[in-house]
């Protein structure tokens, strides 16, 4: 992974220092609210139902373990012992006080982290593939170009004041597993027809109020262009972006409102007169970068033998073996997804001890590496087959082993109202209620794959617009009620989901759930997915099994 | 007003944006807007002042003839400016005094300069101590900015 140099090291201890300054000015009363607020989102603080929240950057979602223990020792000095793993697969505190968030930056810079660019108005962290360097079905790791993106969009003295956030996505297999077309620019990494490998562009996706999925303005961009398209884009948008409504400030406002022919025509008249100056990268550049990603030394294994055996002895084992596990770009090798889904714990929400275990794991059983996932779950990219056994007895008995990937009960969901200031639904208790309903694993495996994502208010954090099945809270007088949507997705076939109908009451939305679900296990032909029957059928019938 | 440059000198100016019906005196920091009839003269004002909604890359005066340009932060979350300041410096070669005026915080002296800012007008002495104190919040950075520096990769490789 990559490793911080002297220049990385003073700019993260050069914010520290003055973000340290800037909240002493604000308690001073020598900067108003209205100043102080651009500058403590600028570091991720957030002033938040009870407590300020703190979200940290996880750089596309690939921590240390020596990182993974400094969030465990975060969690249980500033705030109450756990941390929240969010969509943008980052970590958020929700108990710190004010006044220690700039020595919990200090403990950040430490081990070369921080909570730059984490909210406000700027280019937030860039986002990839949880298995990125690991799958099997990658063309090349496109962590190294994340790195390159995070250097060039950290503390980027021109796009600090944008009209507002701006998010930025990479994948470089063709199952899309970052979501690029909800992004504001989403990174496709491909192999054109003469072999050459470069970048797909997207632009002006997103979630929130007003959903998009993303237009392609260049269907080839080579890797050297990168930093130079990325900032003509990005000047584009800082210059012509709305400013005068927050709720039509984002890119894909502009995207829609220029059309996406005349916006690339801006682009690619700003991008003619920088790409060949300093923005462009030389490709002993991206091979400098790229060293850093270099394959761990892997063993020459092979798969255990006496894995199907330990299967058999434990059907939890073989349960998890079968959905929390998958193939491996390197033999004997497999990627675990650390399941932080227990049906009687918030989505995404993981105890100092529990960090602490998986970090003790990866060190064990990896090479050191964890990875946080935009479904907010954990992982563990390099175990050997071999360890698997072993591996699932220590998730186990840490709580962490529920083998519910890709099932109804693998939900997002945002913190919701029950932390969050802007929510207006408590995701977390709702969350709880569908879990009560569908407790049955066998029943839930049955079922396949269904991408439930939660929302608390239109900001959309829990992604709903893109769940197979999407709920949004909504406040109704000062009564919590959800919409639902169907049908949408976030991978490669990216869509938006319908909505169903009226909003439902908070007593009803756990029981239309169930309706929903049932509904498709009478419909589906053979073993047709959830989205698939949605796709096939459309809403109509949903709509009548929920609403009669 | 003070004038703050970056190598933190100071003076006391008069700073003035002439009316479209005002003829300039060649005061030394008098500026006229795009709409001012002397623009169309041989004799050049002695500065220019752009809102921050103008594209500088279509100007049609050549901003060479202005010894100012000054930039406006109606508030200091806009941040239309920085773009402005970097084109000017660094794709038409502006060589003169760009001046940064409006909203500015010390938080942002930094990225100020770094866009190619060299002076910055501010209301009094206090506010300018409180600017040139954020001139040095950072020693290093990532991106090449302004006409001299090298990107991160560049300098690693050196």
């Amino acid at each position: 992974m990559y490793q911080y140099d002297a220049i990385d090291q003073t700019i993260v201890d050069e914010r520290v220092r003055q973000f340290r300054d800037q909240t002493q000015r604000f308690l001073r009363g020598e900067l108003t609210e209205d100043q102080y607020r651009p500058l403590r989102l600028q570091n991720g603080l957030y002033i938040q139902r009870f407590a300020p929240m703190l979200r940290v950057a996880i750089p596309y979602g690939v921590l240390s373990t020596t990182q993974v223990r400094m969030l465990a020792h975060i969690a249980r000095t500033y705030d109450r012992g756990y941390g929240h793993f969010t969509t943008r697969q980052n970590i958020q505190y929700n108990w710190p006080k004010l006044e220690s968030v700039p020595d919990i930056l200090e403990d950040l810079a430490s081990v070369e982290m921080h909570a730059i660019q984490t909210s406000g108005n700027c280019i937030r962290n860039t986002t990839s593939d949880q298995y990125a360097g690991v799958a099997s079905d990658e063309l090349e790791d496109p962590r190294a170009y994340c790195e390159i993106i995070r250097q060039w969009s950290s503390l980027h003295p021109e796009f600090a004041y944008l009209p507002r956030k701006f998010k930025i996505a990479v994948t470089a297999s063709k199952t899309d597993r970052a979501a690029i077309r909800v992004h504001d620019i989403g990174l496709h990494l491909i192999e054109n027809d003469h072999g050459e490998r470069g970048f797909a562009v997207y632009v002006g996706g997103g979630l929130g109020r007003t959903p998009v999925i993303g237009v392609k303005i260049r269907d080839f961009l080579a890797p050297t262009d990168l930093l130079s398209y990325l900032e003509a884009i990005l000047r584009v948008y800082n210059r012509l972006g709305r400013r005068d409504n927050k709720y039509k400030a984002r890119i894909k406002i502009l995207v829609r409102e220029s059309g996406a022919e005349r916006f690339t025509d801006w682009v690619e008249a700003e991008w003619a007169k920088i790409r060949t100056g300093s923005l462009e990268l030389g490709v002993d550049d991206i091979q400098q970068m790229q060293a850093y990603f270099e394959p761990p030394a892997y063993a020459a294994t092979e798969d255990s033998a006496e894995i199907d055996t330990q299967a058999a002895q434990n059907p939890a084992f073989g349960r998890w073996l079968k959905h929390n596990v998958i193939a491996h770009k390197q033999a004997g090798y497999r990627i675990v997804t650390v399941s932080l889904k227990d049906p009687n714990e918030a989505p995404g929400d993981c105890t100092a001890e529990q960090m602490e275990r998986v970090a003790d794991l990866a060190d064990e059983y990896g090479f050191g590496e964890v990875r946080t996932t935009h479904e907010q779950n954990l992982i563990l990219p390099d175990v050997p087959h071999a360890a698997l056994f072993n591996v699932w007895s220590a998730l186990d008995e840490l709580g962490l082993a529920t083998a519910n990937h890709g099932t109804i009960s693998d939900m997002i969901a945002c913190p919701g109202l029950d932390f969050c200031s802007l929510a207006n639904a408590g995701s977390i208790g709702v969350a709880r209620e569908i879990n009560d309903l569908f407790a049955d694993l066998d029943e839930q495996y049955d079922l396949g794959e269904i991408k439930l994502k939660m929302s608390g208010c239109m900001n959309g954090c829990g992604h709903h617009s893109v769940g197979h099945i999407g709920i949004l809270g909504v406040d109704k007088k000062g009564e919590e009620w959800y919409q639902i949507m169907l049908g949408g997705s976030a991978a490669e076939d990216a869509t938006l989901g319908q909505r169903l109908g009226a909003s439902v009451s908070k007593h009803d939305i756990a029981p239309a759930v169930r309706k929903i679900v049932d509904r498709y296990a009478e419909l589906r032909e053979g073993e047709e997915l959830f989205v698939d029957t949605v796709n096939r059928l459309g809403i109509a019938p949903f709509r009548e099994a929920v609403y009669g | 007003m003070i004038l703050l440059r970056t190598d933190g000198s100071r003076e006391s100016i008069n700073l003035r944006v002439l009316d479209a019906d005002e003829a300039p005196t060649g005061a030394a920091w008098e500026a006229v807007g795009l709409d001012h009839p002397a623009l169309a003269e041989a004799e050049s004002p002695t500065g220019l002042t752009l809102a921050n909604d103008v594209n500088v890359e279509t100007l049609d005066c050549d901003p060479q003839r202005f010894a100012f340009i000054l930039l406006d932060f109606p508030a200091f979350t806009d941040g239309r400016a920085y773009s402005q300041a970097r084109v000017l410096s660094e794709q038409l070669g502006y060589q003169g005094t760009l001046v940064a005026g409006g909203e500015l915080l010390q938080d942002q002296a930094h990225y100020l300069k770094r866009c190619g800012f060299n002076a910055f007008a501010l209301a009094d002495a206090e506010a300018a101590d409180r600017l040139a104190q954020g001139f040095n919040d950072f020693t290093a950075a990532y991106q090449a900015t302004s006409r001299h520096e090298l990107p991160v990769y560049r300098r690693r490789r050196a």
